[in-house]
């Protein structure tokens, strides 16, 4: 979606270079780790929201458990409705992040 | 642990969570709130331990749909094109796009709350109204979905289009993405914040869920 937003606006994005510059990008990412489903560790999901809160603030971690939530819902609504890419340049953008190694369906 | 959680993103999740114990457009409310414990359950401690407890006992909604949001929930058994022809076969089309939207709402809700460390909610209890059974505008068959989508097909990106063809649920999926990730309005902006994380620094969050999920799109 951001690929989509940055060709919109002319504004170059170079998905894989996402964490370059990113401020809390490693308890960011962790965080997500811990928190996605199915069946988180409790112990490191703790540990990560504990991490990300003290280097971002409690706003942040709630913002960013928002962002997992969605995204918890938007990978079963493409899986079920069997959703796909709608150009080839989301196609590339995808290649560029290493999706092509996830599963088909 | 206490957390605050943002007026609007509470209030969007309360409406969603009270949305599953209430009539839908092709499940009554007590199929819908019966189908989303399946789905919890599934969600959290896989298909086989949800599907087992409504096997040989009477339910509201059949078998089919209750193995359909179990997996759905669960990704297991993977979710393939066969999957989806014997599924709809079994339970219906539009059935079947509004069961989505229902597990939708669920790994929403129950992913924010799990992530924050908030105990688990209970779900309303179920009213006796029936599916409204409002028709859907018309249909139309996808190239970039399975499902069956408001025509015109294909106009818009598959996840934009993909529950159409239910409008109540389509309607419910994006009043929750507009509060937990961007509001519609501004996606084109890749400057958008709500003042905590950077457009960025959600998609860095976005992408590493999609990895876990093993998510293609």
């Amino acid at each position: 979606m951001l690929s989509w937003s940055g060709k919109d606006q002319g504004i170059p994005v170079d998905l894989p270079t996402l964490t370059v510059g990113v401020p809390h990008a490693h308890e960011l990412l962790a965080f997500a780790a811990a928190a996605a489903s199915p069946a988180p560790d409790s112990d490191a999901l703790a540990a990560a929201r504990a991490d990300l809160s003290a280097a971002a603030g409690e706003a942040v971690m709630v913002d960013a458990a928002a962002v997992v939530a969605n995204f918890e819902m938007m990978t079963r609504l493409a899986e079920c409705t069997g959703a796909v890419l709608h150009n080839r340049a989301s196609a590339i953008a995808g290649t560029a992040v290493g999706a092509d190694s996830f599963k088909r369906h | 642990m206490e957390v605050t959680v943002r007026p609007e993103l509470a209030a969007a999740h309360d409406r969603a969570w009270q949305s599953l114990a209430e009539a839908g457009t092709w499940w009554s409310a007590r199929q819908r709130r019966e189908l989303a414990e399946t789905a919890i359950t599934a969600m959290w401690a896989g298909p086989d331990t949800a599907v087992r407890t409504r096997e040989g006992v009477p339910t509201e909604a059949p078998l089919a749909a209750h193995r359909a949001v179990a997996a759905m929930a669960s990704g297991t058994p993977a979710i393939t094109r066969e999957w989806w022809e014997s599924t709809r076969d079994a339970i219906g089309a539009l059935e079947y796009v509004e069961l989505v939207g229902l597990v939708c709402v669920v790994a929403s809700v129950t992913s924010l709350r799990n992530t924050l460390g908030m105990a688990p909610r209970e779900l309303p209890v179920a009213s006796d109204d029936g599916p409204t059974k409002v028709a859907p505008p018309g249909l139309a068959d996808a190239t970039l979905n399975w499902v069956p989508v408001a025509a015109p097909a294909d106009a818009n990106a598959a996840v934009v289009q993909a529950l159409t063809a239910v409008p109540a649920a389509n309607e419910m999926l994006w009043s929750l993405a507009d509060v937990q990730y961007i509001p519609d309005a501004e996606m084109v902006d890749p400057r958008w914040t709500r003042g905590t994380l950077s457009r960025v620094e959600m998609e860095l969050v976005a992408t590493r869920v999609s990895f876990s999920r093993e998510c293609h799109y």
